[in-house]
């Protein structure tokens, strides 16, 4: 049963240097340098994840040009399509990929397909209060935390930290759920992957945004919540998870988000609407260089995320009719 | 109004005074005055006006939700081949083009426009015999199993990009005014110099063996899902023998290296008997369960969490009596397995967790839609990739467009050609049209659009089976990250959340609000009024998200860490009020009269300020005694009993019973007796009274509360129930602070407005103050008061910033004061801007805000009713 799906049998690509980069950006990604005749304005419309990174690139590339004005409303990825449908974003950055509804939606209008770039790389944390002992949960026990339906196969509700194993105080407390509303994509992909498509209980409290939940974390001693990785704050701990019941459990780190140990890692992505036939204007070609330069990775790092490698980078760049570094 | 001036100026010319007025009223102010007329009158229609247009422009955004579809067009066609068998086919997305696949491996593209065909290059399938047939519901990828035991996967998709006009190649074939081909791919004109090609790519791998000895392949499913970082594979056979076969291959690959991992998991799974009755197989995306269904109706079902020891858990006859299994498959989503009988039957089953499950896993296959029944057998089923929609055509020729979730008939087709039996339909990926191709090649297409199918007024505000849920419910969840998601779009829980706020925060705020303006407008100096009124007005100015902001942020942490002090606050803090009042009558005439003004308000807050420090004093005794030392363990049901916490809550009861007993027994006499005493004497006297009245309610609450639970009653469960912390209690305190400035501000105008004869006659008659301002001041003003009271109860109603904060948005459906609630107001605010335009979120959006709309109106109407009645009432004073 070695190639038993003939074409589609999975071609194990094996790049041939590993760069050791363990909280470094990639050291082939170019230096970003700007070039002249870049003006306008920017608008992005999109995920709360990426709002605080979106944030800082924009700013690392109006260092650059200090003409040009760029806009960002972070409320959640379900945003995202809707304002690039309408043209009043130019950038829509989304932390799951687009439904298959939503592009229909884009070529209903404009006939092609949206473009996008992978950013970077996210492990979706699920984060407890700063004092809660809890060690590892499995991805059937978070399954059977926050759903009603688990269809991750648990038979058992788990509503009090007792449910989890904890003991003393903890274990008559009742789980307090925190979450996304559902215009994120976090929700969505949490639901995908963490509660393998079911549906989450009632009891999950939405909040506005990933910082207002891992804030509902901090303050709420029996709570528990998910949320990119770069919204950590002191006041909370992440949880190792695993992907199966008594499998080894991954902090949410670089490395097993990497290599897919850590169960819920994913890319963020970037969609913007570009016409297959013209090329992308300055502005916007320069600004996703910029993100995809050494100085728009380290901005990953800064904020928490994981940097993509520069075979990423070059592979999205090519796809957008860009060449990595200078010039256009 | 001109007519009065005159008449008041004739009345008051006087013949012997010099300075005669002039008799005509000026034209200027005439002119104002007819001018302020218009405007007053023609802004007033315009008020009214708008109010009617917000209405119509909401309902005419909703209408949409409770139509059906629209059919756009049919046309009929004879496939390329009418003698090979037919294996699938496909529409692409814009329903210009058909792809043919014939068994013998021909291929050819149907032009739906003109009906004309191109030949597609051939699919080399070696010379074998196809047996079997599987494709993904997205109808993506493909799998073909052949007649020696060997199946071949594949990838089909149609593909449209805009090309300049300049890119095309010379030489293309006209096939209609705007479309042209190159006899491999479709050009459509579109727009200025530009078309769309449209090209399919069919890829097939190489033969895989699958079963052993060469035993054809008499089944097949195939699932492609996972996510783009973790995509799966898998599938099921089943051969001549009936050995079934199942393989999962799962594969990850590591963002830095791209070094992809495939982990192929594969088992044999012990058979169901005779492969020729098998009817079809199915496998979920998961890989967790494999559904073998035969022709009599019997569905296997098999737990593959564990592929290795995998083994039937389940079997059902999913038809009625003798009705055989026609046609089986899933809806998006693998939750759902639609399931057509020779009697023409659709039913839509749906494994759930079953508490009283007989099987070994404890899920059970229930039917959670029985479907209408068609006239006759079911012979084709097509599902749609996009939402829970599918198609069943029957043996008479018709075809039924039906939802799942609304289990509506939404459209019913019929066949130009009478006696076609459709048998394989294809449904274009944006769910508009459908292509039915009959068993004599004659097919048919048809276009629709159905835009919003999963809403009927049952799924809106009546119970709903929801794909996995035990029971029918209402839900409200409206959107996912991914297509496969079963949007549960009932009101109810949001209608309930909006009431539930209001009720709470008007249980807190209505008491306080009431009293505060019957105490600034009777019985404090009109000074003190004037620095009081105020101040409260400037709480309305608060903007609700700065209340919502600080409910969320600082009260819910700090109520959550005090709660019994909170708790013991609702007791302790009018306990104290009623002390501090008992202890003033202690103090001699004079005192009192001298201390009335400022110093006994300052008092009155310093008892205040004692009740609270009290109550957080107490606290955990408190907790220790009520709760067993732990509240939110308590209030889970976790530890201790009801009987102390149910004392406290008769208590109320019990005082009422007990002072009117004693007032009606002991009173008159216990009143001659304090009259005859010193004030100061008659004040002990007075207050040892409440104490002893005090003493007998509580012993008669804990007489009753003991026989309660001994009967088997808790307080738990219901009104008090789980902790957390984003709860309605704290709702309520914010909300208070919104709406009792309204409430107080309203009802002390419509007290102080109470003319002064009535109060001077009152006090004049011996009353006391209260006296007065229980029975006569506040029955007068009680129109106001009302209004006062609805006022606030529509602010209440309509708030948003504060719920979308404090609340938590759980659209849960219980009375818990402890836990959340997600209002109609807050769900608008935060699910409006992810909701396309049109969609049937956006539509939904504005249901939500025409019932927040027509509650609001009748609301008020009903309150301007029972205002009117109470004026009458007063003015007749």
């Amino acid at each position: 049963m070695k190639h038993v799906f003939g074409v589609v049998a999975l071609a194990a690509t094996v790049a041939l240097t590993a760069p050791a980069m363990a909280q470094g950006v990639d050291p082939k990604l170019p230096a970003y340098k700007s070039v002249s005749g870049v003006s306008g304005n920017l608008k992005s419309i999109g995920s709360d994840t990426l709002n605080n990174l979106m944030t800082l690139w924009s700013e690392g590339f109006r260092a650059a040009y200090p003409s040009v004005q760029i806009e960002i409303e972070g409320k959640g990825s379900g945003t995202a399509p809707p304002a690039l449908i309408a043209g009043t974003a130019q950038f829509a950055p989304m932390s799951r990929p687009m439904k298959a509804a939503e592009i229909d939606e884009f070529k209903k209008k404009y006939g092609y397909e949206p473009a996008v770039v992978r950013s970077a790389v996210d492990a979706l944390a699920v984060y407890v209060h700063k004092d809660n002992p809890i060690k590892c949960l499995s991805l059937q026990q978070v399954d059977a935390i926050f759903s009603k339906t688990r269809k991750g196969g648990g038979t058992k509700d788990l509503a009090t930290w007792g449910d989890v194993g904890l003991t003393g105080e903890w274990a008559s407390r009742p789980i307090s759920l925190y979450g996304r509303n559902s215009a994120s994509g976090t929700y969505g992909y949490y639901k995908e992957v963490a509660l393998f498509n079911g549906d989450y209980k009632d009891t999950v409290k939405e909040q506005p945004g990933s910082s207002a939940v891992v804030q509902g974390v901090a303050s709420d001693k029996f709570g528990v919540g998910y949320s990119g990785v770069g919204y950590k704050t002191a006041d909370v701990r992440f949880v190792p998870l695993s992907a199966k019941d008594g499998g080894t459990c991954f902090e949410p780190t670089a490395e097993n988000a990497y290599s897919g140990d850590f169960p819920i890692s994913r890319f963020l992505y970037v969609y913007v609407n570009k016409d297959p036939n013209k090329a992308l204007d300055p502005v916007r070609g320069e600004f996703i260089k910029y993100v995809y330069s050494k100085q728009g990775q380290e901005v990953v790092v800064k904020d928490g995320y994981f940097p993509v490698t520069a075979d990423f980078a070059a592979d999205d760049l090519k796809k957008l009719g860009l060449s990595a570094g200078t010039g256009s | 109004m001109t007519d009065t001036a005159q008449g008041n100026g004739s009345k008051r010319a006087r013949p012997s005074v010099a300075y005669v007025r002039p008799k005509q009223t000026p034209a200027i102010v005439r002119i104002a005055d007819k001018t302020a007329d218009w405007v007053i009158s023609i802004g007033g229609l315009f008020v009214i006006l708008a109010v009617f247009g917000i209405m119509v422009f909401l309902i005419q955004a909703v209408v949409p939700l409770f139509t059906g579809g629209d059919l756009r067009g049919t046309r009929s066609y004879t496939l390329a081949d009418t003698v090979t068998p037919l294996v699938a086919v496909r529409i692409d997305d814009t329903n210009t083009m058909a792809l043919e696949l014939f068994a013998d491996g021909k291929m050819a593209i149907l032009h739906l426009p003109t009906g004309q065909h191109i030949d597609g290059a051939p699919l080399d399938l070696g010379g074998k015999t196809v047996t079997a047939f599987a494709d993904t519901i997205n109808g993506d990828h493909l799998a073909i199993g052949f007649a020696d035991g060997t199946v071949r996967f594949g990838e089909v998709s149609i593909s449209g990009i805009v090309i300049p006009a300049s890119e095309a190649p010379a030489g293309l074939t006209r096939l209609s005014e705007t479309s042209f081909t190159d006899g491999v791919s479709v050009f459509d004109a579109v727009g200025p110099n530009q078309y769309r090609r449209l090209s399919v790519s069919v890829r097939f791998g190489e033969a895989q063996a699958i079963a052993e000895g060469g035993k054809a392949i008499r089944q097949i499913d195939y699932r492609v899902s996972g996510t783009s970082e973790r995509p799966t594979r898998g599938f099921v056979t089943v051969d001549d023998a009936g050995t079934l076969r199942y393989t999962r291959a799962e594969t990850r690959m590591n963002l830095l290296t791209r070094r992809e991992t495939t982990t192929v998991e594969s088992s044999t799974l012990p058979g169901t008997g005779d492969a020729t009755t098998v009817a079809d197989i199915l496998l979920t995306g998961q890989g967790d369960q494999v559904y073998v269904a035969h022709k009599s109706g019997f569905v296997y079902r098999y737990d593959t969490r564990n592929p290795q020891a995998a083994a039937v858990v389940e079997s059902r006859d999913l038809t009625v009596g003798d009705a055989e299994l026609t046609r089986i498959g899933f809806l998006i989503g693998e939750q759902a397995i639609v399931v057509g009988g020779s009697d023409g039957s659709v039913n839509v089953f749906s494994r759930v967790q079953t508490p009283g499950a007989r099987t070994s896993d404890g899920y059970s296959m229930v039917l959670m839609h029985p479907l209408d029944k068609q006239p006759a057998a079911i012979t084709g089923l097509a599902v749609s990739a996009r939402n829970k929609m599918f198609l069943t055509s029957d043996a008479t020729g018709a075809i039924w467009v039906r939802h799942s979730t609304s289990a509506q008939v939404l459209m019913k087709l019929k066949a130009e050609k009478a006696g076609a039996q459709f048998e394989t339909m294809a449904v274009s990926p944006r769910v508009d049209g459908v292509l039915a191709v009959a068993a004599d090649r004659g097919a048919q297409f048809w276009r629709f659009d159905i835009p919003h199918p999963e809403t009927t007024f049952g799924t809106i505000f009546g119970k709903v089976w929801y794909e996995g849920f035990p029971q029918p419910e209402y839900s409200w969840q409206s959107s996912s990250g991914n297509d496969d998601f079963e949007p549960k779009l009932s009101l109810i829980p949001l209608i309930f959340g909006t009431i539930k706020a209001t009720i709470y925060s008007l249980l807190f705020a209505v008491p306080i609000a009431l009293m505060a303006a019957i105490f600034t407008s009777e019985f404090v100096h009109p000074r003190v009024r004037s620095v009081v009124k105020p101040a409260m007005e400037m709480m309305a100015s608060l903007p609700s998200v700065v209340l919502g902001f600080i409910a969320a942020l600082v009260l819910a942490p700090v109520v959550e860490s005090f709660i019994a002090a909170v708790v013991l606050g609702f007791v302790a803090i009018p306990m104290a009020l009623f002390v501090g009042a008992f202890l003033w009558q202690l103090l001699p005439e004079d005192a009192a009269i001298r201390f009335g003004g400022l110093p006994k308000l300052g008092l009155i807050f310093v008892v205040l300020g004692l009740g609270v420090l009290l109550a957080i004093w107490l606290a955990p005794g408190f907790e220790r005694v009520f709760f067993a030392g732990d509240f939110q363990g308590w209030v889970n049901g976790t530890v201790g009993g009801g009987t102390a916490f149910l004392t406290l809550l008769l208590m109320p009861l019990a005082y009422v019973a007990v002072s009117m007993t004693a007032a009606r027994t002991v009173g008159p006499a216990l009143r001659e007796r304090i009259r005859a005493l010193p004030r100061t004497q008659g004040g002990v006297l007075d207050g040892l009274r409440w104490l002893a009245v005090l003493a007998l309610s509580i012993v008669l609450a804990l007489v009753v509360a003991s026989l309660l639970t001994g009967g088997g009653f808790d307080p738990r469960g219901g009104v008090f129930d789980t902790y957390v912390q984003r709860n309605t209690l704290v709702v309520g305190f914010a909300m208070g602070f919104a709406v009792i400035p309204i409430i107080y501000t309203i009802a002390e105008d419509a007290m102080t407005a109470v003319q002064e004869h009535l109060r001077a006659a009152s006090l004049a008659c011996g009353a006391t103050r209260w006296q007065t301002a229980t029975r006569v001041i506040l029955p007068t003003a009680m129109s106001g008061i009302f209004a006062a009271v609805m006022v606030g109860m529509g602010r209440a109603v309509g708030e948003t910033m504060i719920v979308v904060m404090a609340a938590g948005n759980t659209p849960v459906l219980d009375w818990n004061l402890f836990n959340g609630l997600r209002a109609l107001s807050a769900n608008i605010a935060v699910e409006l801007p992810e909701a396309v335009a049109d969609s049937t979120l956006y539509r939904m959006l504005f249901l939500a805000a025409l019932t927040l709309f027509v509650m609001t109106f009748v609301l008020n109407t009903v309150a301007e009713i029972i205002r009117q009645r109470f004026r009458k009432r007063a003015v007749q004073l």
